[in-house]
């Protein structure tokens, strides 16, 4: 049996402690952007809250009851579903044909690489107010287009219309989203094996039969991670939406995150808006298990 | 080595708590001569050279007061005062949105300042100026500028559809009639200005309400917002958006003016502060008149929008507060005047009425300054801004209306809505 001396077991203390010492800083730091806010906010969800109260009673659930009678929270929450699926399936399809196009070695690839991702180099803000300036009834472009091609007679009012506004926000995000999918979904592509083009070039496979039964097939885990992503990434979606229709008209562009902000920081009523938030976090982590759960698949 | 790192973080971290000590210490110095001023106008290039310059004269009459002048964009200036609030830091003064005086006085954020009001300056300001400046049996604050809504026209484009452009229309028939022949002018011409995106909709669309007799709420909070005439006024505005007479869209308070502003828009109803917007295409202001709203079926008279002064109650400074309303409702009114071409007072309003009668060159509107100071004799509100939860009212009138506009629902319905669902809000 060692036995160690006095200093030798002072050293390991000094050396456990120093250890700890040097981890706390970034434990803290974790704790209280992380964990903490996230603890605060089931706290508050838990209370009557608003913004300035020093009186914050305990009234337990009611928060979550009143969700399921608010009609608004589920008109929030369905225009969520339509607002990230319908992006992320624009996205995909835009962004695969566009990293099929470029993964191929063609004259201007590089260039086309580069220009491909203006949309996503925009800030959100920019991205924002050009759509809307685009949309604009009078002197936006799209109506000058189509009036210009005789589709329509009169001006189209495309962000003040509860049928044409959701749409209309989703194609801006589309453009803004669709160059950073692509990115990941061309480098899904790079990493197909090329034996296996060639050895369906030799069995006479055509190229539906290879995009179906080689391409497809190998990009199944990127596809997965990608469109998830692109699901929990838009769940979190504001600027855009914010900027261009602030959730009108009469709630037609209105996500559970508007909802959360209008709540807490125009109605004040901050343990409602935390209520809303954990649900859309209970959400996004089921998504996000999801999304553990195909790349350990991958691994 | 791992020894001496260690040291030297103890000791960064005991010099840190030190120096926070040390800024405590700091702040213990005398406040009573420290003011601060907030306002949302200075972040606005037009408007801050007015109100810094005020500012200035100010400093100049108070040389022992050491000023702090916040502002931030209107979007978070809200948030920015709250949040200052919160952390005890609230600025001295404020200028608050009319509707937004009683939101603060809930919160137990503001200093009754019933002292500061005397007989002879209460006369001063008009109705509606100090019914938006008193909540719960205390005065919280002081108008800066309070207007009327008025009706501008564009003359030229009433020339056009065959109409006089000197007839400002007297009813709502009258109204109607202009908006469907300058509408016809064309596809990108339109009549009228009814539906605005957010919260600036229920500026503009409440003259209507007004003068047909609709309300949200009476003055005792009851609920009114379904009742037949309420109802009335919704049919009215949605059958013109039926028609195609209002903009397409819901544009944003700036787009609108835009539209008037390069003619492709008959009507706007908007305050005195219009007038740079219009100024800047239009110099001459040869192609607008300006006019009361017409009279409605049970009343005329019109909407209403004022900024207030208000007090915080974390001040450390009342009686420099106090002076620096005086000033902005004395002097500093010439200021208020040159940046938002409206002022509080009637005193005020009479003397730029005299300096200002015209908007653009003289001669071009001299009725200009005259009608929007009677607007701001003739102005009310909604009582809905007294209660709690009036946020949540707003959005929920603001989604039932563009509903009825959209179509969506019938007027009646949507009213019903939301008149059931501001009833369950107050727990009525």
């Amino acid at each position: 049996m060692k036995i160690m001396n006095s200093k030798a077991i002072g050293n390991r203390i000094v050396d456990k402690f120093s250890f700890m010492a040097f981890l706390f800083p970034a434990f803290l730091i974790l704790f209280l952007v992380t964990l903490g806010p996230i603890i605060q906010a089931v706290n508050f969800s838990l209370r009557d809250v608003d913004l300035l109260s020093t009186e914050k009673p305990f009234i337990g659930f009611k928060h979550y009851i009143n969700l399921f009678s608010d009609g608004v929270f589920w008109k929030s929450l369905y225009n969520t579903g339509i607002y990230a699926c319908g992006s992320v399936a624009g996205q995909f399809v835009l962004a695969f044909l566009l990293a099929i196009l470029l993964n191929r070695q063609l004259k201007g690839t590089i260039i086309f690489r580069m220009l491909a991702l203006v949309p996503w180099i925009t800030p959100l803000v920019v991205v924002g107010l050009l759509w809307r300036w685009m949309y604009h009834p009078s002197f936006g472009i799209l109506n000058q287009i189509l009036q210009g091609l005789g589709i329509i007679s009169e001006p189209l009012g495309w962000l003040g219309d509860t049928s044409l506004a959701l749409p209309s926000v989703i194609i801006a995000d589309i453009w803004k989203r669709t160059p950073l999918m692509m990115i990941m979904l061309l480098a899904g592509l790079q990493a197909v094996p090329t034996e296996l083009y060639e050895a369906g070039k030799i069995d006479g496979t055509n190229w539906l039969q290879e995009f179906r039964h080689i391409t497809l097939p190998s990009m199944r885990e990127t596809i997965g991670v990608v469109v998830l992503l692109g699901v929990i990434w838009n769940i979190q979606q504001m600027v855009i939406i914010w900027l261009m229709t602030k959730g009108g008209p009469a709630h037609a562009t209105q996500t559970i995150v508007i909802y959360v902000y209008k709540n807490a920081f125009e109605f004040f009523d901050m343990g409602y808006a935390s209520a809303v938030g954990i649900m859309m976090m209970i959400i996004s982590l089921i998504l996000a298990v999801i999304y553990l759960q195909i790349v350990r698949e991958k691994e | 080595m791992k020894k001496i790192l260690l040291v030297i973080l103890i000791a960064l971290c005991a010099a840190a708590v030190f120096a926070g000590g040390q800024r405590e210490k700091s702040q213990g110095k005398d406040l009573t001569s420290e003011l601060a001023f907030a306002d949302w106008l200075s972040a606005q290039d037009a408007f801050r050279p007015h109100i810094e310059a005020g500012l200035d004269q100010f400093l100049k009459e108070n040389p022992q007061i050491k000023l702090n002048h916040l502002s931030w964009q209107y979007g978070q200036y809200l948030n920015q005062l709250l949040v200052l609030a919160g952390s005890g830091e609230a600025p001295d003064v404020a200028l608050l949105p009319y509707e937004s005086v009683p939101v603060f006085a809930q919160k137990n954020l503001l200093e009754p300042i019933d002292e500061w009001y005397t007989k002879e300056n209460k006369g001063n300001f008009f109705p509606a100026g100090l019914k938006s400046s008193y909540y719960n049996g205390h005065y919280y604050g002081v108008p800066f500028y309070a207007a009327g809504i008025g009706l501008l026209r564009n003359t030229k484009l009433m020339a056009e559809a065959g109409l006089d452009p000197s007839k400002a229309p007297e009813t709502w028939d009258d109204y109607l009639e202009i908006a469907r022949k300058v509408s016809a002018l064309g596809p990108d011409i339109y009549g009228t200005d009814v539906r605005y995106a957010g919260g600036a909709m229920i500026t503009y669309i409440w003259p209507w309400f007004v003068q047909g007799g609709g309300s949200i709420v009476d003055d005792h909070g009851n609920v009114t917002i379904d009742s037949k005439e309420t109802i009335a006024v919704v049919e009215f505005l949605a059958e013109m958006y039926k028609e195609g007479l209002n903009v397409p869209g819901a544009p944003i308070q700036r787009e609108m003016n835009e539209q008037f502003a390069l003619g492709k828009l008959a009507f706007l109803q908007q305050g005195p502060w219009i007038y740079k917007v219009l100024a800047v295409t239009d110099p001459d202001f040869d192609d607008y008149a300006v006019s009361r709203m017409p009279k409605g079926p049970v009343k005329s008279g019109t909407g209403f929008h004022a900024g207030v002064l208000v007090v915080f109650n974390q001040t450390k400074n009342k009686e420099g507060a106090l002076k620096l309303l005086d000033y902005w409702t004395g002097k500093g009114q010439d200021y208020v005047w040159d940046a938002q071409n409206a002022v509080a007072t009637k005193d005020a309003w009479e003397k730029q009425a005299e300096i200002h009668p015209y908007a653009g060159k003289e001669g071009f509107l001299p009725d200009w300054t005259s009608t929007f100071k009677d607007l701001a004799e003739d102005a009310d509100f909604d009582p809905f801004i007294f209660l709690p939860d009036s946020a949540k009212i707003s959005e929920i009138f603001i989604t039932e209306v563009t509903n009825a506009l959209l179509q969506e629902k019938t007027a009646e319905q949507a009213m019903k809505d939301a008149g059931k669902q501001i009833r369950s809000l107050l727990g009525q």
